[in-house]
């Protein structure tokens, strides 16, 4: 077994489940919505949910973070940004919490909301 | 840019100045990821905004509402700050402790010993006194004798009393009487005497103990003529029966006798520390069942039913009691009984050696955390200026006391590690010096409670010692340090208080130790000077005892014991040998009463009782007891010759106080059928029970006209007793190659033997003591050391205005001795009240001893001299003219 997959679910056995709003979280990163911001837009949770959420989720090796490439920020004229992917932990523990909270299935894959976000 | 301008443009967006502001309680590490994040995406967003709609007020009050969940954010992170700064504190600490390796070295070996002489002594206590007895529901497990006379607390029971007890009792689910007993082991090997214990029916359902290999006791067997049956210990089943299991069923021959094995119990099963190596079942006779004044069960067990308390279990036996001894009044009369948890029964005797080696060494640990105290307060006073740079910069009060703690608790947890291997090696060291009779001391090790108990000394130590120094050095005064500094006078008052007074706790604290450990090795002292009443030099014993199917006849016993005398005397390097029922101090007991021809009968209930000694051949030459008057027995006190007694000084005197006793008869037999004996002469007394017991009154008989089965041999010879000892055996196997002898040693083994426990405790108190007198002279020492380092400038002013070499001199040592003096009264009051609590370890030492009070005192004073003469002598070499410019 993948070690990482092993200590998802050691957490899981330690601590519960998946919030809802972690596992809408989840989601939203597993269909391609990579910053903070655009999470909030997706899910409509605060950022006082969203942020904390994505620090526990990564500590559970459920995301992982990486920098945007300093290129792309300097275009911009602004620092850049960390955006977040699933890991093959994240996805697992996605599979096992969309089957509790079977409403989440319904979200629409990546659709951009107002402000388009550019990837890539 | 200027700071301004950064200012204005960081601000102007309220948004990310938001960020900037609570990135303030982010953890440093994070901080600046954490910041870049967030206005990473407040700027994009921003961007975005402005290109596809327009940044108008709704949406920055939007943008400013998310840059508020920040906050959230920020505070969940807090557990990692902690973390954060504990990291960052021990990083520290350990970097300022490996920067005065000296000092840490010190400290660490002073905590070191505290720490490991702690646990070791607690390992022994916890092992000893806490562990619950390796039984079923041990708690319920209670010893219940029976108790009359003063001078004995406690009495073996009588099985008619017994038996009552069992059918009557509604207290007990399970009461067994247990008897020790020594059989001969023979048909296999060696003949080997072997300890064993008879016991009453019940015993593998009283202790939920089952056999590793067979069966327990049928109830049936526990009658007479079926119960010539035997469970072995796992030891004497490997050592004997190479660990066969197919021993069961077999038959074995103990005392001549063919016992079948119908069980062997697992290893390391021990029931009431006696080292039995065979249980057999106890039968009564019929007439044995009827015995009610002959107490000779030595002790009996009890299983509580669930619901009942140790005070109901006692309140209904002594009302069980009070109705047997109404019944029968002649024999039971005054006779009540005494009940016992198992566990405070099994280790009364070293209970409060224990817990007094246990407070010595907390004394020890105290002493020792002084000692680390005032050496970080000395420290803390390099440091002043340190904390109140860091002070002045904004750390707070708190922030600089956790600091000093986690360095005095890594200290501590450094000193506690190695304290941890010490008390692992010192416990070896405890082992092999602790008396072999300390209950359960095969288990002592160091377990997981143990290892808790060092773990939560090691924390408090390290907390005690490191709050005072640094609640002290964290006080908020700013000015002081500098002010300190650039005077070089006696600075630092406050803390030079704190330090004293630190001293003045070590030395009463070293005091009360020490007078403890006088007190004892006193003790010891008046316990070597007793004359035990026998010469114990060069004199060998040993024990034979011979089978009863075999030597049941007296007149077979005499004649085997007069000739195996006869042999051994003849042998070269003997130069008398004699034999004994038993010997003093060998942990024998044997009572019997008497009554004095022509004196009143003593008054019913009340009881006349005497040791007494069945003796054969020149038994008191072979001891050394010396005849006051009359003869000793001859050849002629023959079986048909007129009954005779020897008796002792105590019993002359207690009996004949102004007469002589030689002439005068005694009577051992019912008062109704009187036979009498005469006594014909008076030995000096033994010390029967005990070097630290009074001698008892002591009577003798010859084997003769009281033959015994098992005699002990005393042999006194020329040269080394124990080079005798297979020529000796040789002769009792030249006349029965099937009998074994057992307890083999010289007759001063015997009396060191006696006082093993004793020298135990004197030899850990002495090691603590000298710990704690040489840690209190380091500590006035140091304390010293360093008044004189700060009076230098001092000194040289007064040496500059003419005092001489001698008057600084007095000062320093005037000082330390100050100290000294109000340590030596404060210990010698907690002294004088604590030892009262070692009263009943002492013997023939009051706990008040003013010898021994003086001495101590003396002792320390002389030691603090020392201590204070070297920083007084470098005060005296004091430059005036360097000292002026000492800064």
């Amino acid at each position: 077994m993948n070690r990482k997959l092993y200590k998802v679910e050691r957490n899981f056995m330690g601590k519960g489940y998946l919030s809802y709003s972690a596992t809408a979280i989840l989601q939203a990163v597993a269909n391609g919505y990579q910053y903070g911001f655009d999470i909030m837009d997706m899910t409509g949770l605060p950022s006082g949910t969203v942020y904390p959420a994505l620090r526990r989720l990564e500590d559970l090796g459920l995301v992982k973070s990486k920098w945007e490439k300093q290129s792309i920020a300097q275009a911009d004229q602004r620092p850049p940004r960390k955006y977040y992917e699933l890991t093959r932990g994240g996805e697992a523990a996605l599979a096992e919490a969309v089957k509790r909270y079977r409403l989440l299935e319904q979200t629409p894959a990546l659709k951009p909301s107002k402000p388009t976000s550019e990837r890539g | 840019m200027s700071s301004s301008k950064r200012f204005v443009r960081r601000f102007a967006n309220p948004a990310r100045g938001l960020i900037y502001l609570i990135g303030i309680i982010v953890p440093q590490g994070l901080r600046r990821d954490w910041r870049q994040e967030w206005e990473a995406e407040l700027q994009h967003r921003e961007m975005m905004l402005s290109e596809w709609d327009n940044l108008n007020w709704r949406n920055k009050g939007e943008l400013l509402k998310r840059s508020l969940g920040a906050f959230r954010d920020a505070l969940l992170l807090q557990p990692q700050r902690l973390e954060d700064e504990m990291f960052q504190d021990v990083r520290f600490g350990v970097r300022r402790l490996l920067k005065t390796p000296g000092f840490t070295l010190i400290a660490v070996l002073t905590l070191a010993l505290g720490i490991g002489a702690t646990t070791a002594i607690f390992s022994v206590v916890n092992t000893v006194l806490l562990r619950p007895l390796p039984f079923k529901e041990p708690d319920r497990l209670v010893m219940v004798r029976e108790t009359k006379f003063p001078q004995f607390s406690e009495f073996a029971v009588s099985p008619a009393n017994f038996l009552d007890w069992q059918q009557q009792n509604t207290v007990f689910e399970q009461l067994v009487g247990v008897r020790p007993v020594t059989v001969n082991l023979t048909g296999t090997g060696d003949p080997e005497r072997l300890n064993g214990a008879t016991l009453t029916d019940g015993f593998g359902a009283l202790l939920g103990v089952t056999p590793q290999l067979g069966r327990d006791f049928l109830s049936e067997e526990n009658q007479v003529g079926r119960n010539n049956v035997v469970l072995l210990s796992h030891n004497l089943w490997q050592r004997r029966f190479g660990g066969e299991p197919d021993i069961i069923n077999q038959k074995i021959i103990l005392d001549g006798q063919p016992y079948t094995v119908v069980g062997v119990m697992p290893a390391g099963f021990k029931f009431l520390e006696w080292q039995s190596e065979l249980w057999i079942p106890l039968a009564f006779t019929p007439q044995q069942a009827q015995n009610r004044g002959g107490h000779n069960i030595s002790l009996v067990v009890g299983r509580l039913k669930p619901d009942i308390t140790h005070e109901m279990a006692r309140v209904e036996m002594s009302a069980l009691a009070s109705r047997l001894e109404m019944q029968y009044p002649e024999v039971n009369a005054g006779w009540n009984v005494i009940l016992m948890p198992l566990l405070d029964a099994t280790v009364r005797t070293i209970k409060p050696a224990l817990l007094l080696l246990l407070a010595a060494v907390a004394f020890v640990l105290v002493i020792a955390c002084v000692n680390v105290a005032n050496l970080l307060l000395a420290k803390a006073a390099v440091r002043q200026r340190e904390i109140a740079i860091r002070t002045a910069l904004g750390a707070g009060r708190f922030r600089i006391i956790r600091q000093l703690l986690t360095e005095s608790v890594l200290l501590a947890i450094v000193g506690g590690t190695a304290g941890l291997l010490l008390a692992n090696w010192g416990l070896q060291l405890l082992l092999q010096l602790a008396p072999q009779d300390l209950p359960r001391v095969a288990n002592v090790s160091l377990d997981a409670r143990v290892l808790a108990f060092s773990a939560v000394i090691t924390l408090l130590t390290g907390i005690l010692f490191g709050l005072v120094p640094a609640l002290h050095a964290s006080k908020p005064n700013l000015q002081e340090p500098m002010k300190d500094a650039s005077r070089g006078l006696t600075a630092g008052g406050n803390r030079q208080r704190m330090r004293s007074s630190l001293v003045v706790v070590e030395i009463a604290a070293a005091l009360v130790l020490l007078v403890g450990a006088g007190l004892m090795l006193k003790s010891f002292w008046r316990l070597l000077q007793v004359d035990p009443g026998f010469a114990p030099e060069q004199a060998l014993t040993m024990t034979v005892a011979l089978p009863q199917n075999k030597y049941g006849d007296g007149t077979r016993q005499t004649a085997f014991f007069q000739q195996l005398l006869d042999n051994v005397k003849a042998l070269p390097g003997v130069e008398s040998v004699g034999a004994a029922s038993h010997i003093p101090l060998d942990g024998n007991d044997s009572v019997v009463s008497y009554e004095v021809k022509g004196q009143p009968p003593a008054p019913p209930g009340s009881f006349t009782s005497a040791n007494y000694f069945i003796i054969e051949g020149d038994y008191f030459g072979a001891m050394g007891i010396p005849l006051r008057k009359g003869r000793v027995f001859s050849e002629h006190d023959t079986k048909d010759a007129p009954l005779v007694v020897m008796i002792n000084e105590t019993f002359a005197r207690k009996n004949f106080p102004d007469e002589n006793p030689i002439g005068k008869s005694l009577n051992f037999d019912s008062a109704d059928n009187p036979v009498y004996r005469e006594i014909i002469g008076v030995v000096g007394d033994v010390k029967y029970y005990g070097l630290d017991r009074e001698a008892t009154q002591q009577l003798y008989f010859p084997a003769s006209q009281e033959p015994e089965r098992k005699m002990t041999l005393v042999a006194r010879t020329a040269g080394d007793p124990l080079a005798l000892t297979t020529a000796i055996r040789n002769q009792v196997h030249h006349l029965d190659k099937n009998q074994p002898v057992s307890d083999i040693k010289t007759l001063a083994q015997l009396v060191s033997t006696s006082i093993v426990s004793q020298r135990f405790s004197i030899w850990l108190l002495g090691i603590f003591a000298t710990v704690a007198l040489v840690l209190a002279a380091v500590g006035i020492y140091g304390v010293l050391s360093y008044v004189v380092a700060q009076r230098t400038h001092e000194i040289g002013i007064r040496m500059a205005l003419g005092a001489g070499r001698r008057e600084v001199f007095r000062l320093v040592v005037g000082h330390g001795m100050q100290l000294t003096m109000i340590g030596v009264v404060a210990g010698l009051s907690v002294a004088f009240v604590l030892t009262r609590l070692m009263a009943t370890l002492l013997f023939n030492v009051s706990a008040t001893d003013p010898l021994t009070y003086t001495l101590i005192g003396l002792l320390l004073v002389v030691v603090a001299l020392l201590a204070c003469y070297i920083p007084a002598r470098r005060a005296t070499r004091v430059d005036p003219l360097v000292a002026l410019r000492h800064e």
